[in-house]
């Protein structure tokens, strides 16, 4: 593997089990664990079968993760694979449910690419997703467009399982595209997604974003207030400044654009970045927490245009009033 | 116009498979001892599929696992000039 020849990869890419039901040298079928009668998903030629000891594994919770808790989601999920190390180089034969789940927005790396140099961009900024965008991120795409002065938004969403709670995917990317229509000029968004299990590595996993955005041809990713991150395992700009840290110089072409939060200034009369309104107090700002904005759309009721797009919030409360089986008078 | 240069190659490596080859590895498939991987794992070879890891040619072994954690401290003495 490259890796051992010094290519800069930021999180182990694995395949963890409990045992191996070949010997090294040996061909292996891998079939996938997320699609109905688990078909093949790969084929591998097994180079080696080792074993996490258990220091392996706490150093790698303690670099990943940054912590050992079992109920952090990505400890969790990683704990729950085995230790057995099966390693060695793949052929892959499909893209397990995501192009069958998500038809309109998976993409792969390089039919971004293709569409990234036909639409002849050059310098392009990824924003990273899983929910509808409100007015701050719909900004915050903006800002970071002028800032840099990029040819185009990348708006990348992870596409997964769904847990309860979520809004589908069709619903989500309805909400975006209709944002995407209606507020930014032709030819400088393009709305896409792909597939792969969120880690909630925060950092580390920032890190992993910037890795595979510079592969889908992005210059740029927006990286912002606790970056995928969980609960309260990570300082607010840790997914930031890893980049200063942790990730050698020139090891990435891609450039991160350092974000905070955005809201509506009721003083400014427009969506701000609120390092940038030190003067502000919170009142001054037009602030929902999530689960008043789910409350609020349920009831049919819009959030304020200075927190969501009316046609934003048109799409989302449909929605919800159809899973709540109400109907707004 | 030139595109940023994928990481660590000059072009993207995806490890999708065509057509042919498919249907190759289905019927070699069937003669295999087969596992069922985790969803992590799944999602690393639809990552590597698409080209996203570029230039990960497959799952990584102990030594690359701990690598970047474990030798390289700090960093920048482990990794030096890139040979691409």
């Amino acid at each position: 593997m490259q890796t051992a020849d010094g290519l800069f990869w930021p999180v182990p890419v694995v395949n963890l089990a409990e045992s191996c039901p070949v010997e090294a040298g040996q061909r292996l079928a891998l079939t996938d664990p997320n699609r109905e009668g688990h078909p093949l998903l790969a084929v591998m030629t097994v180079d080696a079968i080792e074993t996490l000891s258990d220091d392996d594994v706490a150093t790698i919770l303690d670099k990943v993760f940054r912590t050992d808790d079992p109920e952090h989601p990505g400890v969790a999920a990683f704990s729950a694979q085995g230790r057995t190390v099966i390693s060695g180089p793949i052929e892959v034969l499909n893209y397990s449910y995501f192009e069958e789940d998500f038809p309109d927005t998976f993409r792969t790396a390089m039919a971004i690419r293709a569409e990234i140099a036909e639409r002849g961009w050059e310098r392009v900024v990824a924003f990273q997703t899983r929910n509808p965008m409100h007015r701050a991120h719909e900004e915050l795409c903006r800002m970071a467009m002028e800032d840099l002065s990029a040819d185009g938004v990348l708006i990348h969403m992870l596409l997964g399982k769904l847990k309860s709670g979520d809004i589908p995917a069709d619903v989500r990317d309805a909400s975006i595209r209709k944002m995407v229509d209606l507020y930014f000029p032709p030819n400088s968004v393009m709305v896409t997604g792909y597939g792969f299990d969120m880690l909630y590595a925060g950092p580390r996993e920032a890190v992993l974003h910037a890795v595979f955005r510079q592969n889908a041809g992005c210059t740029h990713l927006i990286v912002g207030r606790d970056h995928a991150g969980v609960g309260s395992y990570y300082g607010g700009f840790d997914a930031q400044t890893i980049f200063d840290e942790e990730v050698p110089e020139g090891a990435l072409a891609l450039e991160i654009y350092r974000a905070d939060h955005t809201a509506f200034s009721k003083k400014l009369d427009r969506v701000v970045m609120m390092r940038d309104a030190p003067d502000h107090s919170p009142d001054d700002f037009v602030l929902l927490s999530g689960t008043k904005v789910r409350e609020m759309l349920g009831q049919g009721i819009a959030p304020p245009p200075e927190f969501s797009r009316p046609e934003v919030a048109e799409i989302l409360m449909a929605y919800y009033q159809e899973i709540d089986g109400t109907t707004a008078s | 116009m030139a595109l940023i240069a994928p990481h660590g190659a000059s072009e993207l490596r995806p490890l999708i498979v065509n057509d042919a080859r498919r249907a190759e590895l289905e019927a070699e498939a069937l003669t295999l001892p087969s596992m069922m991987v985790s969803s992590a794992a799944a999602a690393n070879a639809v990552m590597m599929g698409a080209g996203y890891f570029t230039p990960l040619r497959g799952y990584m072994n102990r030594a690359d696992a701990l690598q970047w954690p474990k030798i390289c401290k700090p960093l920048t003495a482990c990794f030096g000039p890139f040979p691409w």
